[in-house]
C-alpha cells in the first residue's frame, strides 16, 4: 500500500468518525482544528483505523496520533511501510 | 487472592494508580480496601499472577454491592478519616480527589433532575446501567511490564466470565477519559462507552 493510498483511507476513516467531509482533512487536520476529536473519538478512531487496516495499534502509538500526518505515520510504520 | 497476596496487590495498585485518591489516603486504607473486598461474599477479587513465582502482575475487583463504598467507608471509618486528613496536607491526589467528589455530586444531582424529566423516553437499550445485577467493577490493572501481548484483554474477559457465573446480566465500570489505554481495551472488548461529565466515562456491557 503506498502512501497516497494510506492517507486516502485514513482520511475517509476520519471523516467517518468525525462527520466530516474527507475533502475537509489534510496535513493541518490536529486535536486542535478539529473540535469533535475528544478521547472517545480517539478511541472510536484508533479501532476503526484497526478494522479499516487488519491491524493493532498499540497505546504508546495510539497517544502518539494527534494530528493527521501522525495518524498516517503510525499506520504506515504499523503496516510496515514507513513514511 | 489470598492474603499472602495483599502486600503484592497493594504494590501494584500504587504502580498502577499512582494519582488516584484511593492511593493517597495510604496503604493502610489500600490493605484495608483489599481485605474488605476479599472477605465480602457479593464482592470478587482475581488476581494474575505468574506461576513459577507467585508474583502478582494483574489484579480486578467487582461487586454487586451498589452500597460496596459506603459501607467500606464505615467499616473502617477513623482510618479513611485519617487518611483523608493526612492527604489533605500531603497529597494533592487528595485534594483534587475531594473537589472531583463534590463536582460529581453535582453532577449526579443534574442526572437524576434530567432522568426524572426524561424517564418516558429513555431507552433502555442505551440507557446507562443502574441496576444491581450488574457487577461493578472497581478496579482493574495489569503491571506495566505485562502489558501487551493481550493479556489485559485475556485477563479482563476471564474476570467477566467470572461474574457472569456469579449471575450477573451485565458489568460496569468508571474510567478516566484521559485513561486511553483503559479506554481502547475496553473499546476492543466491545464494551459501551458513554462520556458522563468532563473526568468521567461510564463502560458497561451487557453479559445477557
Amino acid at each position: 500500500m503506498n502512501e497516497d493510498t494510506i492517507q486516502e483511507r485514513v482520511k475517509e476513516v476520519m471523516a467517518g468518525i468525525f462527520s466530516m467531509d474527507p475533502a475537509d482533512i489534510g496535513p493541518h487536520s490536529s486535536l486542535r482544528t478539529i473540535k469533535k476529536w475528544d478521547s472517545l473519538q480517539h478511541v472510536n478512531l484508533i479501532i476503526a483505523l484497526e478494522q479499516a487496516f487488519g491491524l493493532r495499534i498499540a497505546v504508546s502509538q495510539a497517544v502518539e496520533m494527534t494530528s493527521f500526518p501522525s495518524v498516517c505515520r503510525v499506520v504506515a510504520q504499523s503496516l510496515g511501510e514507513a513514511f | 487472592m489470598t492474603r499472602d497476596d495483599l502486600k503484592d496487590v497493594v504494590d501494584l495498585h500504587v504502580l498502577c494508580f499512582p494519582h488516584y485518591f484511593l492511593t493517597g489516603l495510604g496503604d493502610g486504607v489500600l490493605r484495608h480496601y483489599y481485605t474488605y473486598a476479599m472477605d465480602d461474599p457479593q464482592s470478587l477479587v482475581i488476581v494474575l499472577e505468574i506461576p513459577e513465582s507467585g508474583r502478582v502482575v494483574g489484579l480486578a475487583v467487582g461487586t454487586f454491592d451498589p452500597e460496596f463504598q459506603a459501607k467500606l467507608f464505615l467499616s473502617h471509618l477513623f482510618g479513611f478519616l485519617w487518611g483523608v486528613l493526612r492527604g489533605v496536607f500531603m497529597s494533592h491526589t487528595v485534594r483534587e480527589g475531594i473537589v472531583q467528589r463534590l463536582w460529581d455530586m453535582k453532577w449526579a444531582v443534574r442526572s437524576l433532575f434530567r432522568a426524572t424529566i426524561n424517564h418516558v423516553t429513555a431507552d433502555p437499550q442505551t440507557a446507562s446501567p443502574l441496576i444491581t445485577d450488574y457487577a461493578c467493577l472497581l478496579v482493574n490493572a495489569v503491571h506495566p511490564e505485562w502489558r501487551g501481548w493481550q493479556s489485559s484483554e485475556r485477563f479482563l474477559k476471564y474476570f467477566t466470565n467470572c461474574v457472569l457465573e456469579m449471575g450477573a446480566t451485565g458489568i460496569w465500570g468508571t474510567v478516566y477519559p484521559e485513561n486511553l489505554a483503559a479506554l481502547i481495551l475496553y473499546k476492543r472488548l466491545s464494551w459501551n462507552i458513554e462520556k458522563q461529565g468532563p473526568k468521567r466515562v461510564m463502560v458497561w456491557l451487557d453479559l445477557m
